[in-house]
């Protein structure tokens, strides 16, 4: 099975150049048949990469011992689903999965129909076999998942506990769906940079490819957010880490894009801006690749030192050089015809955004790589942590939240700042009623305070969106309320959905400045009998036991928590302390409500005296971050999904094709 | 004025604003990343100022106090005399242990004494995994934090 995987891995790096050659041969002659030819070679990649894939799960899933990778990430005791998992959870298995869904997305992409095909589709493969070029080199050289061990070992080291969570499965496979999905928007860059035209069609392509591969993105920022939660056990869910920060920079760089690319749709301007957004956005996902292997930075994520470090340095480098150097030859092309952007406008809150969006990112990617800067500049190396973050980005966030209720409430093309002011009206005078109930159920923090009614009124002001166009379709069919509100959605999805987005962002917004602000901690030791209060709870140890499992032993705790004197539940507190001798594993016990989070460590145990250290954390409205995460998935994806319309132009499209090619 | 101009203007302005919220967020929250053998070079110059301190855990100096949460050790470099005392409130991290790779944050204070805010213990990483029989990390390998 190794074998079979080596060699289907040492064919991509083959097929991968053939289809460069041919696609890009094609493209230049015009010749059908080398296009063709390219395009059959993307499916054979794909069957290539897909088979050394599966060869390497079959190695794990059946531990085979002899390879290097299968003794390093598992072991005998290990179940199915974790064997499974640790193809991402190791360095090599990762770089190949990545080579993986990228060659899938561009045999997808390479046979994908749409109008304009024509002329992209050869350059958009070419520029994909590029980066899989890439991979696939480094895979069959200095990083490979095929390695024998000198002498066949009889168990492995086994996966790393603190990875052995069903959300840690989930967590890099999305965040990986997403990096490697703005490859698309990338190679429809590079392809409408080389054609020319970067035109209407390009844009409703890649606007539809980053939206999915944003919307992974985000799901696998939130899903690690929720491990970091769940199982790190410090009792929050982003430290600033500078792999954090690496996931973080090219999604606010997409958000970007995601939104500029409307006023191109509309008006035809920021052409060259959107192209740039486009390829920053790829630079930084590679660029966080190298965060994480490069051994530069501490950070929970970081893998191992090696060579792979520099040659990632170097593939960002190049693909800096070259893509912008592309954009500088084609800029004559490019540059916008259209009027400039109104200064009242729905235009040019977006180009504001956007204002907003890429400084966040340069502030994030500015306090990550400052330590090697500062070291560089001044020889002595300084360090920013999460103060430093905090402060920068709380304000451009509450900005962006602001905008975003202006921006939704602007109308189009020249508008005036009077309209605008009418349009903002109602939400604002709703907005003094929220801030009251504030007040009254304790907020005082004046920052908080502010955060929250900005929520608000953003929140009116989407309200006000959907209000007005239920109430106009009612009057306009006589439906009923609800189903006007349903088939309005349904309707126009891309802008409903959009503004779905927006209220979940409002919910992530909201549990992040109330936890912040108001979460309390607590370090206590406690006796069988002791009790500690914290908020509204009071928190009474009933006692400590151990028991054996496969593999650890644990030692838990037994919490009763009370409220309002009623006894509410039971809190469990574990540590696990593994056989093998890895470092212990504190297992959280969290009582999430709405309201708030009970959060328990158990951190140490005085045997002799029967005395437990624990740690509490009391987090206000922490689980909204989660419910706007779900939200944001339902709004991409109600966003995302094809009108009928499409679906009939498809297949009419599809038929015809028939026709025409019996 | 034509509204280029001003549009130019204005991006100008907002740019600066931003440009100046990041500068005084670097000022203000930066801190010293040092060894423990360039803080003991640079001597009574550091006294008051924050610092990040990398080194390993000086062998038999934990001195851990569970009823009052205090934390006692000292941080050496590589010269074994070279050695900053560190004392912090919290919990103790659960793989603290002689001779591990260690990093403080926190201030150093006028008795000498870094009061540390935050550890970070260097322990194997999450991704490599660890050798049966091996003691000391991998270099390079992950950090666990403890605030």
């Amino acid at each position: 099975m190794g074998v079979l995987g080596r060699w289907s891995l040492l064919l991509s790096l083959v097929s991968i150049v053939y289809m460069i050659a041919a696609s890009a041969y094609g493209a230049r002659r015009g010749s059908r048949a080398w296009i063709a030819s390219g395009r059959r070679a993307a499916l054979a990649t794909a069957g290539l990469t897909t088979l050394a894939s599966l060869s390497l799960i079959g190695l794990l899933v059946t531990g085979d011992f002899r390879y290097e990778y299968v003794a390093n990430y598992t072991s005998r005791d290990l179940g199915l689903l974790y064997r499974i998992a640790a193809f991402w959870g190791g360095n090599q298995g990762s770089l190949l999965l990545w080579l993986w869904v990228l060659t899938l997305y561009t045999a997808v992409v390479t046979y994908a129909r749409y109008e304009g095909r024509e002329q992209f589709q050869p350059y958009v493969t070419a520029t994909l076999g590029a980066v899989a070029l890439f991979f696939s080199a480094v895979l069959n050289t200095v990083s490979q998942p095929f390695r024998l061990l000198p002498a066949a070992g009889v168990d492995g080291a086994g996966l790393n506990p603190l990875l052995q969570n069903p959300g840690m499965t989930i967590h890099p496979l999305t965040l990986y769906l997403g990096y490697i999905g703005f490859s698309i928007p990338f190679a429809y860059g590079i392809a409408a940079l080389l054609t020319g035209r970067a035109d209407a069609v390009w844009l409703r392509v890649t606007r539809r490819w980053s939206m999915v591969a944003w919307l992974f993105l985000s799901m696998g920022i939130l899903y690690g957010a929720r491990w970091a939660y769940e199982v790190l056990g410090w009792g929050g869910y982003w430290s600033w880490d500078p792999v954090e920060n690496a996931s973080l920079m090219p999604w606010l760089t997409a958000t970007a894009f995601i939104h500029s690319s409307i006023v191109q749709e509309r008006k035809g301007t920021l052409k060259v801006w959107n192209v740039a957004l486009v390829i920053l956005t790829f630079v930084l996902t590679i660029f966080g690749t190298f965060l994480t292997r490069s051994g530069i930075f501490w950070s929970v994520h970081a893998f191992s030192n090696g060579p792979l470090g520099a040659i990632f340095l170097a593939f960002v480098g190049i693909v800096l050089v070259a893509s912008f150097g592309l954009l500088a030859w084609r800029w004559p092309l490019l540059k916008s015809t259209a009027a400039p952007v109104a200064p009242v406008s729905k235009e040019s809150t977006f180009v504001l955004n956007n204002v907003l969006f890429v400084s966040m990112a340069f502030a994030v990617f500015w306090g990550t790589v400052f330590p090697v800067i500062s070291q560089a500049a001044t020889g002595r190396q300084m360090v920013v942590g999460p103060p430093f973050f905090n402060t920068v980005m709380a304000p451009l966030a509450m900005a962006v939240v602001l905008l975003m209720g202006i921006g939704t409430a602007a109308a189009w093309r020249r508008s005036s700042l009077r309209r605008t002011a009418a349009a903002l009206m109602t939400p604002f005078f709703l907005t003094f009623p929220a801030v009251a109930v504030f007040i009254a159920v304790g907020i005082r923090d004046v920052a908080v305070l502010a955060a929250l009614s900005s929520v608000a009124f953003v929140l009116a002001v989407t309200a006000r969106e959907f209000w007005l166009g239920t109430t106009a379709r009612m009057r306009l069919t006589g439906e009923t309320a609800p189903v006007a509100l349903i088939r309005l959605v349904a309707q126009q999805r891309r802008r409903y959905g959009g503004y779905l987005v927006h209220v979940a962002v409002l919910l992530i917004v909201m549990g992040i400045a109330v936890s912040g602000a108001y979460g309390i901690q607590k370090q206590v030791v406690m006796k069988p009998g002791d009790v500690v209060s914290i908020g509204p709870y009071q928190l009474v140890l009933l006692g400590s036991s151990t028991r054996e499992e496969p593999g650890r032993t644990v030692v838990y705790s037994q919490l009763l928590v009370q409220k309002n004197e009623r006894s509410i539940g039971i809190l469990q507190p574990e540590d696990w302390y593994f056989l093998n001798g890895a470092q212990p594993a504190a297992q959280v016990a969290i009582r999430s409500t709405p309201i708030d989070d009970l959060y328990v460590v158990m951190s140490g145990m005085d045997a002799t005296k029967g005395k437990v250290l624990f740690e509490i954390h009391l987090n206000p409205m922490l689980s909204w971050i989660w419910y706007g995460g779900y939200l944001l998935v339902a709004g991409t994806l109600i966003s995302l999904w094809p009108s009928r319309e499409a679906f009939r132009e498809a297949a009419a499209k599809a038929a015809r094709e028939v026709e025409v090619h019996p | 004025m034509s509204t280029r101009v001003k549009a130019a203007a204005a991006l100008v302005v907002i740019l600066g604003v931003i440009g100046a919220l990041i500068w005084v967020g670097i000022t203000r929250a930066a801190s010293y990343y040092l060894t423990v053998d360039e803080a003991v070079a640079k001597g009574d110059g550091l006294l008051g100022k924050s610092l990040k301190v990398s080194g390993n855990i000086a062998p038999d100096s934990v001195r851990w106090n569970p009823d009052t949460l205090t934390l006692e050790f000292r941080i050496q470099g590589t010269d074994p005399t070279h050695t900053l005392p560190v004392v912090y409130h919290g919990t103790k991290p659960s793989e603290f242990s002689n001779g591990w790779p260690v990093v403080a944050d926190g201030r150093l204070e006028r008795d000498g004494v870094l009061h540390a805010t935050q550890l970070l213990v260097k322990c194997p990483s999450k991704y490599e995994a660890q050798k049966p029989g091996q003691d000391e990390p991998p270099a390079g390998s992950a950090a666990r934090e403890n605030r």
